[in-house]
């Protein structure tokens, strides 16, 4: 019931946003008829383009999980960017130093990359918890650390392959993540597949278990979780980790399945974007897949939108911008709706 | 018979105000004589302050007249009161605290030289006004690095500035030491002989004593009577202030009380990083089937308390026994495991999630019952039947499990939590203000459940604010004043004067 009109409200902000942007596009002189076209065409109206798409939503997906599962334990994880590139390092490490066959080194690399991310966003529950350190500000400032970390460790750090370019020597074959549908430009690999067993597990753990249940608890109410006798301090740096490890494996599917090794600086910024599609999924884990999608499509589109319809490429950033604010001034105007609704059966609510 | 004599100050008519479901302000009569320092009294919400916020234009009464020196004003904002020569000094002081005091006290009201402010001219009169009161204020400090005292007196200062004769102030001694208490009588002296009304809301009956001239007495949001200092004495105030409204006639039947459950010895609470003591070694006993009553004003240590027995507060020294086990220091799960249920005083923000639906607020806290859930999965079917179950025992309305909590009336969310804190049998239930904000009829219902338990063989600790309450359901009472246990009456020797004096001096003769 709260999903479908959850998705309803998301469908209305991304018409909205659409529909402003093609006003847009409008007075930047281009044709709305063939900037709807363009959209299409860039974001699945091809194999090509759908093969694009989908590679830019599975890491949408994970790092849009990092957010959503964190918020379900009454935190905000901004550090998705951070746990993604610590995620890669961890994979990468398994990729170079682990040779075992492709059934068990593939795990394994995804692991390493869960691992580590969700080590750095432990220690963020963890400040929290035990110092009272905000989150969103410790977060944002590990992303800092971890992404130069990464680098150090790929330019001048022992992870560098030895040339002048910043990048590690590439994984073992062994480690490459398969591949299911070999696009000649964009591979699509199994890390779909991974993105979207998270999205059950996760849709799963919320809504069938005890943990689940009782972090739900923690993010509605930490008062009353405390009160009915719940360690709050211990689901914060749980959950936090539970979050961390799908951003690090968001870093993992980019090592193992797009670069085969690790590139400095290699985020587009994903990690931040998660933060989107979490918000426009209403933190509901079977919202990040469409959510994910329409920012991975949008994306893909953003050559077609140039080329075709000479669109320029901000008017993307500005499409992706309106559907964020609309879903934002939706959550509050439903929210004053409840209230309101909440407030009229008070009144007439008897014994 | 009043057009003869000066009109008073200021008088309230038949005044009513009314929020949402609560009757904040009963149809009040008050009314206040030129220089007299006059003293509103009562329990914490019995409606003084409210009365006060309408005589300030804080808020506007539902219907009534307030007349100021005989005219009718019609009380929109504070600022026609300001106008009419009314000041109001908070309990909480409205001072910008990085601003000085001579800033703060000419603040919206700044004597202009062109276009620049004529500090000069402000600071002459501020000076005048403060000796004229015997004291002095250093008016260059920053408010937030005066003591409390002294801002007290900017404050007051803000309000003379400004022209008011006629002076609110809203429990003034809350804040203040003995020797500042002292201090602000000797001021509203100074003000009372330079012809200053004054209105003096507060619960304190020595301080009543010590300066009014004439008090009005407030119970339940009605004025009960006025009376002159000198016709009156401080225990005739005391039951005035806390006497019996019988609203539920309850008599619980005989129970013969069991065995000793919850053994209290010496528990005490200091008050972190200060020399504070919140509760100050408390013991008593409860056994199974008796209610044992914690009377006392608010915020004298009994939700301390309360939350030391639950678990969620670490007490500073003492001892906590369930049948005789230590469980001092045990966190809330492990009282709850040995056996102790809570009903807490608040009940949107600590016992519900209000998110989330009348079957997960029955379920949580019980999640690891092995009947409701194995290691990992929550059985769901269990869940649901478990749910129905207790929304139809303790009649919950609607009788639904999937709606949120926030669409139950307070009733209804008060059963849920009732329902989920009886449901396992507990050995001990602290019920803190179970009836608070509720309805009769409601209130009837929690009356009900908890008689229940105590024919159960329960051991209850009921802590209230209601005197009624705690007089109607207990076997036994303790009056808590300061953090220490000042009297212990059984059902049959409890004398209302006597507990009420307790509640309000701490000590039984006047």
């Amino acid at each position: 019931m709260k999903i479908t009109s959850g998705l309803g409200s998301a469908l209305i902000a991304v018409c909205i946003g659409i529909g402003i942007s093609l006003i847009l596009a409008l007075l930047t002189g281009a044709s709305p008829l063939l900037t709807l076209k363009a959209l299409w065409v860039g974001s699945l109206g091809t194999p090509d383009s759908l093969a694009v798409t989908i590679n830019n939503a599975v890491p949408l997906i994970l790092t849009g999980m990092a957010v959503l599962v964190a918020f379900r334990a009454g935190l905000f994880n901004i550090g998705g960017e951070g746990q993604m590139y610590m995620g890669a390092l961890g994979a990468v490490l398994v990729g170079l130093y682990v040779d075992l066959p492709p059934v068990l080194e593939v795990p394994l690399l995804i692991a390493g990359g869960a691992l580590f991310g969700a080590l750095l966003a432990g220690l963020a529950g963890l400040l929290r918890a035990y110092t009272g350190a905000h989150e969103v500000i410790s977060t944002i400032m590990m992303n800092y650390i971890a992404q130069y970390f990464v680098n150090y460790m790929v330019t001048k750090g022992p992870l560098n392959k030895g040339s002048y370019s910043a990048q590690t020597h590439p994984i073992n074959p062994s480690a490459r993540l398969p591949v299911l549908w070999n696009n000649p430009v964009s591979p699509v690999t199994i890390s779909v597949i991974i993105a979207l067993a998270s999205v059950l597990f996760i849709h799963w753990f919320l809504t069938r278990t005890k943990q689940g249940f009782v972090l739900n608890t923690v993010g509605l109410n930490p008062r009353m979780a405390t009160y009915a006798g719940t360690n709050i301090k211990g689901y914060w740096i749980s959950g936090m980790m539970l979050a961390g490890a799908f951003a690090g494996m968001a870093g993992a599917v980019m090592v193992g399945g797009v670069f085969h090794k690790l590139v400095a600086n290699f985020s587009t910024g994903a990690g931040f974007t998660g933060i989107a599609v979490a918000l426009l999924a209403k933190n509901q884990p079977l919202g990040l897949i469409p959510a994910a999608l329409l920012f991975g499509g949008l994306n893909s589109a953003n050559l077609e939108l140039q080329l075709s319809a000479g669109v320029p490429k901000d008017v993307v950033l500005i499409i992706q911008a309106v559907v964020i604010l609309s879903v934002a001034v939706q959550a509050v105007i439903s929210e004053r709706l409840e209230k309101r609704e909440a407030a009229g059966i008070d009144r007439v609510g008897s014994q | 018979m009043s057009s003869k004599q000066a009109p008073y100050a200021v008088e309230m008519l038949q005044v009513v105000k009314r929020f949402s479901q609560v009757l904040a302000v009963d149809h009040a009569n008050l009314q206040v004589k030129q220089g007299e320092v006059h003293a509103v009294i009562g329990e914490n919400g019995a409606g003084k302050s409210t009365l006060m916020r309408l005589l300030y234009g804080f808020y506007t009464a539902d219907s009534g007249t307030i007349r100021i020196n005989g005219q009718t004003v019609k009380m929109t904002d504070p600022g026609v009161a300001i106008a009419h020569g009314i000041g109001m000094v908070h309990q909480e002081f409205m001072l910008v605290p990085r601003l000085n005091a001579l800033d703060n006290i000419i603040l919206g009201q700044e004597p202009r030289k062109g276009l620049r402010v004529d500090r000069q001219k402000a600071r002459e009169e501020i000076t005048r006004l403060a000796s004229e009161l015997g004291f002095q204020v250093d008016l260059h400090t920053e408010v937030r690095d005066l003591p409390v005292g002294v801002q007290q007196k900017v404050e007051l200062l803000k309000v003379l500035y400004r022209g008011a004769s006629i002076l609110i102030l809203d429990e003034p001694t809350a804040v203040l030491t003995p020797q500042e208490v002292d201090e602000l009588f000797e001021m509203l002296e100074n003000l009372q002989k330079q012809g200053k009304t004054i209105i003096l809301i507060t619960h304190k009956l020595d301080e009543v004593m010590a300066i009014a001239d004439r008090i009005t007495v407030m119970r339940r949001g009605k004025t009960v009577k006025t009376v002159s200092k000198d016709s009156t004495t401080s225990g005739e105030l005391a039951s005035l202030m806390v006497g019996r409204n019988v609203i539920l006639d309850i008599t619980p039947p005989p129970v013969e009380p069991g065995e000793k459950v919850l053994t209290v010895r010496n528990l005490s609470l200091q008050e972190p990083g200060s020399a504070r003591v919140l509760v100050d070694r408390v013991s008593f006993e409860v056994r199974e089937g008796e209610i044992l009553g914690i009377a006392g004003v608010s915020g004298n240590g009994q939700s301390e308390l309360a939350e030391m027995l639950t678990g969620l507060t670490r007490p500073t020294s003492g001892e906590i026994l369930i049948r005789g086990q230590e469980v001092t220091f045990g966190s809330v799960r492990r009282k709850r495991e040995s056996g102790i249920a809570h009903i807490p005083e608040d009940r949107r923000n600590t016992g519900l999630v209000m998110a989330l639906s009348v079957e997960d607020n029955l379920t949580i806290g019980h999640q690891d019952n092995p009947e409701l859930s194995g290691k990992v999965l929550l059985k769901r079917q269990a869940i649901e039947e478990r749910s129905d179950r207790l929304i139809n025992m303790f009649d919950i309305r609607p009788p639904r499990r999937d709606v949120a909590a926030w669409h139950l009336s307070g009733g209804n969310q008060q059963k849920v939590i009732i329902a989920r804190e009886l449901a396992h049998d507990p050995e001990v239930l602290v019920a803190n203000q179970p009836t608070r904000g509720l309805d009769v009829a409601a209130m009837e219902y929690v009356y009900h459940h908890l008689l229940e338990a105590r024919s159960q063989g329960k051991a209850i600790v009921l802590i209230s604010m209601e005197l009624d309450e705690v007089l109607t359901l207990s076997d036994r009472i303790l009056v808590m004043y300061n953090g220490r246990i000042v009297g212990e009456f059984s059902r049959t020797n409890a004398d209302i004067e006597q507990i009420g004096l307790l509640m309000l001096q701490g000590r039984e003769a006047g």
